[in-house]
């Protein structure tokens, strides 16, 4: 019996020991990352590494490698700064950055020796909105930046890819090029008044966070593919007034794909935008060209105004917005050519419905029993009917389509003949979820206008 | 002398000897031995019982011989007096074996027939089951992968090209599961994990193949699920010398075509490996040549293996033996999948992005070669040097139909892809029998492991579902890929053995073990001119959207990881009564890791170090009721290491979300495992076998959705557990009557894992759409509750004749864990027929044929889903495929159709 009692003993002793859970537990010594402190900008040599501070009304600064505004760490940049970016550098904001230019002293944040060209038809290649290999990354956030405030600011020539350590900094690809990136869910993304190009992919993306962009100018954005202003899951708040002309894709985009647990749903409401020559690189069928609410996206776009845009208004049915919570009306589209007014109403998988308050009213050119999830229809009735009458541009316009993609010396300001006047819904809630501040946080919360598109016979919407 | 024949009487008279041969030492039969009368021509062969008959033979007294390789010769006399006598002479045989071959680390005493298997299992520590080199030569598999599934709880994990690769034993997939060669466990070539894809061995390398499914200290503890261990043959005795040949098809090219690209043009090295890391690659530093694809018609698939040993020198001190196996086989799949969208709409009804038709052209080359040299300077001391080599080179062609909802576009994507990938184990071994109550015996070991995917090229064009006069063909982008990695271990294995007395044994040992891996990865994406059209490959031409994406990007999947194991234990084997022995003792396994990734220096956990301890006790109790018949009760703990990729912080861009490591927070798994088993071995090669058992694991891993620190896309990563179970029962049957046999096993299996953390998407109150985490229980990945296999043996040692028809039967379980709640992909329950036959020609040769998957049987993935409840949901899309639209959403659907395998074989 003894012989039995002994290893017992033993084996007992052994799982006692063993059962402890704390012994196997995992020690670990993983290497940690503390940034260098952020040094106070100078405009004396070229900004590199971590910066903060405020950036002198007047002063040019260069920008010659990447930046890092780290969290914790404010960067202020008064009215009439002129940034320089060279050595295709970016800037990274893990805290907070506000550009504050005004109306009569704006920021320009841009590469020293590229030149705005505004050649009609200019070959993609030969576009140095789209092709320099000078372009700059543009403004990129991570998930720790709580405001990016940008007013009366310039932002041209980005859209460049991340690079490894740049990308690696903001939790992307590589490849990634967008022009400003936002990613924080409690965050604030305040852009009013300001103008944009130039580009490579989406210009605007908002991963997540609570959105205000209002009055701003898009010329030649995107690159052979990319929306302009382009949410994901867990975005809210406002787009109203912005001019768009030579997109790649859609203007204004809302998508819930990747909405985060604790996030809200996906929530935008558009109005009072215009699009000219919208979507030069979609196929019909494929994608939008103005403005476009897919997977489980919900909201309102009213008071819009397309112009020779490659497709129409568009609502996604695969995988579909959410059409319970989306409401829109009183959007107004122009087209030259019948290739254009027969994608008025865009085939694929679409369920955008028509609405009597359209300008022109669909049903001056839809079949009576139109289906609007599967659009077949002949618009020679919408060709060339109800021009905008824009100040300056030219319709049916002589150049090829979509070859005009940047304002120029045009003016789509409207003549107090044009018929998109006092046709807009001004019963339109603007859904603000941002604060507003003169410095940080939104400087006017424009109200839905009288007028459709972003220019307004009295004087108000977009000031550019 | 005694051979003499003493006719006694020539009266036409005549009656029976008939009788049974065993091994004297198994007690089990000693099949296909000649039993002969000697100085007459009467000749009888011992059949699977173990019986043999000499029916009418005259009166008379008669010297009766057994001869039997590798046993002693033995003899009896008879004398048949009246008609219609009856006389019954059992033989008990001796092994010729040598008195040092019994204490061989890797026991020599078995054969490489069933009646050794049995033996094995009824004599091991452990609990184990076996296949004999006799019984893996007759399945219809010929890796080791597919050989695996007839052994009993045991599943198979199969390749997009239908191969078996991974294991799954008793509901624990192949993280759970080690891999041993010879008892020495080996380095995987796999690019992210530890497990070892099973297809590269050529089955017929093997003496033969044990599963353990309970450890003893002496075994490495990070086998909660079991143990695989490849004994590769052994020197024989005696000149051995076989050869065999195959030739076949798969129907899958009687209508469709293998598509076949050339491998010449690849270059195995990188722009940036040959010309530095600096380097700015152009379109000009990429060959096209291995997008040009050629059909081929029916494609020959053949095999060629080649085994010869033998023992010599001054009293055969020396022997060798040389092993080889080549197989060259072609496979095509069609598989029918619709993809997820990466999210499912509100209550989590599912959303498919895209619908694939996918077809897969598969060449798999593999070679293995082993090679075994021993020598004994005496009966006391042998020393052995044994290397495994094994290569296996896929060429594989995947095209795709991309029908992609959101657009009404068809992506074409086409890919060529060569993987080639290669295990070379050495291991020098010695035993020495110190005194007359010790042993000791040690292991030198080098292993070798490495995988290449050099320039894995694929491109994209893109077309409308229905072309309008604005729509065309465009070409998208194009990727080129190469990988590379290599695992090389060094180890030294010692240990001692120590009899006291009768009833108690000691032993203790230890192993340390230093690894190093490198992973090296780099891509390189492209794009075509700006509206840029498809006509053909040879005319494309692409660009890097700048200049500089022509460099390679350093990142985190290019990582060097360290491992060193350091392990001890103390193991004694107590025969406390004569019948119970109890075996038991503690291992001690000392983890340390290091790695080191390229990734940039503002990113956290770049490098780091990670070390624990284990303390793995076990006991096991096993009680002979009887001779034939054992109860056994095991418990162990043991432990599982997270695989490599997972302990970096990075990863690759995965089918549908990015996967990343997680060093900081992932902890080793380990588990109490309780086994029960009931044996019953009778006479001959007949057994039963019944067993529970039950597995409590605490940090089980699974592959996860975090929560994304970038927000939109979700993230996969290896995440923890709390705790998970997997409970069962297992039974085993075999049983012979004269020339048929039944050999089937079932198992049965339950278990569950909660996790609180899967995805609900809902409507809120104020009819907003939102998303929560929900708990659910589930079980484990890749647990069937069901699997079974039934073989239907025929063998007839007198014409040579064996036929058997194997089926193989598992259960529904899930494939992959879906991040939201209750959108796993199930695999539906599939049964497989296959079978095989040898007949002898004339001695030594023997022609055989295999034929696999008769019923061409689909591999079938379905979510648990009201497929009906779908469709009316809004913006769905009508699926193919579907039978049985109340309760699942059939997603996928592959057919590997029926192949053919028929062969000659010579043994001398």
């Amino acid at each position: 019996m003894k012989k039995i009692i002994i290893p017992i003993i033993v084996v007992i002793a052994v799982f006692a020991h063993a059962g402890c859970k704390k012994w196997s537990d995992e020690k670990t010594d993983i290497y940690q990352y503390i940034p260098p402190p952020g040094q106070t900008v100078s405009d004396a040599t070229p900004l590199c590494g971590s910066i903060k501070g405020v950036m002198l009304s007047g002063k040019t600064y260069t920008i010659g490698c990447d930046v890092y505004i780290n969290k914790g760490d404010t960067l202020v940049i008064q009215p009439g700064v002129t940034i320089n970016v060279t050595n295709n550098s970016g800037i990274c904001v893990r805290g907070v950055l506000a550009s504050l230019g005004t109306k009569a002293q704006p920021v320009t944040l841009s590469v020293p020796g590229l030149l705005k060209d505004n050649t009609p038809g200019l070959a993609f290649k030969a576009d140095s909105a789209h092709s320099s290999t000078r372009l700059w990354r543009g403004i990129a956030c991570d998930t720790s930046c709580t405001m990016l405030v940008l007013k009366w600011t310039h932002i041209d020539f980005a859209g460049s890819a991340y690079g490894t350590t740049f990308s690696q900094a903001v939790g992307q690809k590589p490849t990634t090029s967008f022009n400003i990136l936002f990613q924080n869910p409690n965050g604030y993304f305040i852009m009013e008044d300001c103008w944009m190009w130039g580009g490579t992919d989406d210009c605007i993306r908002v991963s997540q966070g609570k959105i205000h962009v209002y009055r701003n100018t898009f010329e030649k954005s995107g690159g052979s593919g990319g929306d302009i202003i382009n949410v994901k899951g867990g975005t809210t708040g406002t787009m109203a007034y912005n001019f768009f002309i030579g997109t790649a894709y859609n203007g204004q985009k809302a998508s819930n794909k990747g909405q985060p647990v604790g996030a809200p749903q996906t929530n935008i409401v558009m109005y009072n935008s215009t699009f000219v020559d919208c979507g030069l690189q979609v196929v019909p069928g494929q994608r939008g060209s103005t403005i476009n609410f897919e997977e489980g996206a919900r909201g309102a776009f009213y008071n819009n105004v397309a112009v020779n845009c490659r497709v129409g208004y568009r609502v996604v049915n695969n995988p579909a917005a959410d059409t319970t919570n989306l409401s829109y009306g009183y959007n107004y589209q122009y087209a030259d050519s019948l290739v254009i007014a027969n994608n008025f109403f865009t085939s694929g998988t679409v369920c955008k419905k028509p609405q009597s308050t359209d300008l022109p009213n669909p049903a001056t050119y839809l079949p009576a029993n139109f289906d609007y999830t599967n659009p077949v229809y002949d618009g020679t009735p919408a060709v060339q009917k109800l021009a905008p009458m824009f100040v300056n541009f030219p319709l049916p316009c002589p150049s090829s389509p979509w070859a005009i993609t940047s304002v120029g010396n045009y003016n789509f300001h409207i003549q107090p003949s044009s018929p998109l006047i006092g046709k807009g819904f001004t019963g339109v809630h603007p859904f603000v979820v941002v604060p507003l501040d003169p410095t940080f946080g939104a400087s006017e919360v424009t109200p839905p206008g009288a007028d459709l598109g972003c220019y307004q016979s009295n004087g108000t919407g977009n000031q550019h | 002398m005694a051979a003499f024949i003493l006719f006694s009487s020539l009266f036409a008279k005549a009656g029976t000897i008939k009788g049974k041969v065993v091994d004297s030492f198994t007690g089990e039969p000693i099949v296909g031995a000649t039993v002969r009368i000697s100085n007459t021509s009467y000749k009888a062969i011992v059949k699977l019982d173990g019986s043999f008959t000499f029916p009418n033979v005259p009166n008379g007294t008669y010297t009766v011989v057994i001869s039997i390789a590798g046993y002693r010769t033995k003899e009896q006399t008879v004398t048949l007096i009246n008609t219609n006598d009856v006389k019954t002479i059992n033989f008990s045989a001796e092994t010729e074996a040598n008195e040092i071959e019994s204490v061989t680390v890797s026991s020599n005493i078995s054969r490489d027939g069933d009646k050794g298997a049995r033996r094995l299992e009824k004599i091991a520590n452990p609990i184990i089951n076996v296949l004999s080199a006799k019984t893996i030569q007759l399945l219809p598999d010929i890796t080791v992968a597919n050989a695996l599934q007839r052994v009993s709880g045991v599943t198979i994990e199969r390749s997009n090209s239908g191969e078996g690769r991974y294991p799954i034993i008793r509901g624990m997939e192949k993280r759970y599961i080690n891999t041993l060669v010879n008892g020495i466990k080996i380095p995987s070539p796999d690019n992210k994990n530890r497990f070892i894809p099973l297809d590269l061995f050529p089955s017929e390398l093997l003496e033969r193949l044990e599963v353990s499914k309970s450890l003893t200290p002496s075994m490495e503890g990070d086998a909660i699920g079991g143990t695989i261990n490849l004994v590769m043959k052994d020197a024989p005795n005696k000149l051995l010398f076989q050869a065999n040949g195959s030739l076949g098809y798969n129907t899958t090219f009687i209508d469709g075509k293998y598509s076949k690209f050339i491998t010449s043009g690849i270059n195995k090295l990188s722009p940036a490996e040959i010309n530095g890391n600096t380097y700015q690659a152009t379109y000009r530093d990429f060959n096209n040549e291995h997008l040009n694809y050629s059909n081929l018609q029916r494609p020959v698939n053949s095999t060629i293996g080649l085994t010869i040993g033998n023992r010599f020198g001054k009293d055969k001190k020396i022997g060798f033996i040389i092993s080889s196996s080549y197989q060259n086989i072609y496979k095509g799949t069609t598989s029918n999948f619709f993809l997820p969208a990466s999210q499912p709409s509100v209550n989590n009804i599912p959303l498919f992005s895209d619908l694939q038709l996918r077809n897969y052209s598969t060449q798999s080359k593999r070679f293995g070669v082993t090679g075994k040299i021993d020598y004994q300077f005496n009966k006391k001391n042998k020393i052995s040097l044994t290397n495994t080599f094994v290569r296996l080179d896929d060429y594989q062609t995947r095209i795709v139909w991309d029908t992609v909802a959101l657009n009404s576009l068809v992506d074409n994507w086409q890919r060529s892809q060569w993987t080639y990938q290669s295990i070379n184990n050495t291991t020098l071994q010695g035993v020495h029998q110190l005194t007359r109550s010790t042993k000791f015996d040690w292991s030198l070991v080098y292993s070798l492991a490495n995988n290449h995917m050099p320039d894995q090229a694929e491109f994209i064009h893109e077309y409308p579902i229905v072309a309008t006069s604005l729509s065309a063909d465009k070409l998208q982008s194009m990727k080129r890929v190469w990988l590379h990695n290599s695992d090389k271990d060094y180890a030294v294995y010692a240990n001692i053995t120590k009899t006291y007395n009768k009833n108690f044994e000691l032993k203790t040992g230890v192993l340390g073990r230093t690894k190093h891996r490198d992973n090296y990865y780099n891509s390189y994406s492209l794009k075509p001119q700006l509206g840029a059209l498809y006509t053909n490959i040879n005319n494309t031409v692409f660009q890097f959207g700048t200049p500089a994406d022509g460099t390679p990007t350093p990142n985190g999947n290019n990582y060097n990881f360290d491992e060193n194991i350091f392990a001890g234990y103390v193991q004694g084997k107590w025969q406390l009564t004569n019948k119970l022995e109890v075996l038991g003792g503690v291992r001690y396994e000392n983890t340390k890791q290091h790695y080191t990734t390229q990734l940039t220096q503002d990113v956290f956990a770049r490098s780091g170090n990670i070390w624990y301890d284990d303390l793995l006790p076990s006991v096991q109790f096993k009680y002979a009721l009887k001779n034939n018949q054992n109860i056994r009760l095991a418990y162990y703990k043991a432990l599982a290491r997270p695989g490599f990729a997972e302990m970096i912080p990075d990863g690759v861009d995965g089918e549908f979300f990015k996967e990343i490591g997680n060093p900081v927070y992932l902890n080793h798994t380990t588990a109490d495992n309780l086994d029960l088993r009931y044996e019953y071995y009778s006479g001959n090669a007949n057994q039963l076998l019944l067993g529970v058992f039950y597995k409590n694991l605490q940090d089980p891993i699974e592959i996860s959705s975090v929560q994304p620190k970038q927000i939109n896309s979700l993230y996969l990563e290896p995440v923890n557990s709390p705790k998970a179970t997997n409970y069962g029962f297992e039974a085993v049957y075999t049983r012979y009557f004269g020339v048929f046999g039944v050999s089937a096993n079932y198992t049965y299996t339950q278990s569950s894992i909660t996790r609180d953390s899967l995805l609900y998407s809902y409507r809120t109150a104020s009819g907003s759409s939102a998303l929560k985490y929900v708990s659910e229980t589930r079980p484990l990945q890749g647990q069937s509750n069901h699997v079974g296999n039934l073989s239907l043996i025929y063998k007839n040692p007198k014409n040579g004749l064996d036929i058997q028809l194997a089926f193989v039967y598992t259960g529904e379980r899930i494939v992959y864990i879906s991040p939201y709640y209750g959108l796993h992909y199930w695999q539906s329950p599939l049964t497989q027929m296959d079978i095989s036959f040898e007949k002898r020609i004339i001695k030594g040769l023997s022609v055989y044929g295999k034929i696999n998957n008769i019923t061409n049987a689909p591999y079938e993935l379905s979510l648990h889903q009201s497929y009906n409840n779908y469709l009316a949901s809004s913006g769905s899309r009508p699926l193919a495929l579907q039978s049985d639209p109340d309760n699942r959403i059939i997603v996928q659907k592959d057919y590997y159709k029926v192949s053919y395998l028929f062969g000659l074989r010579y043994k001398l």
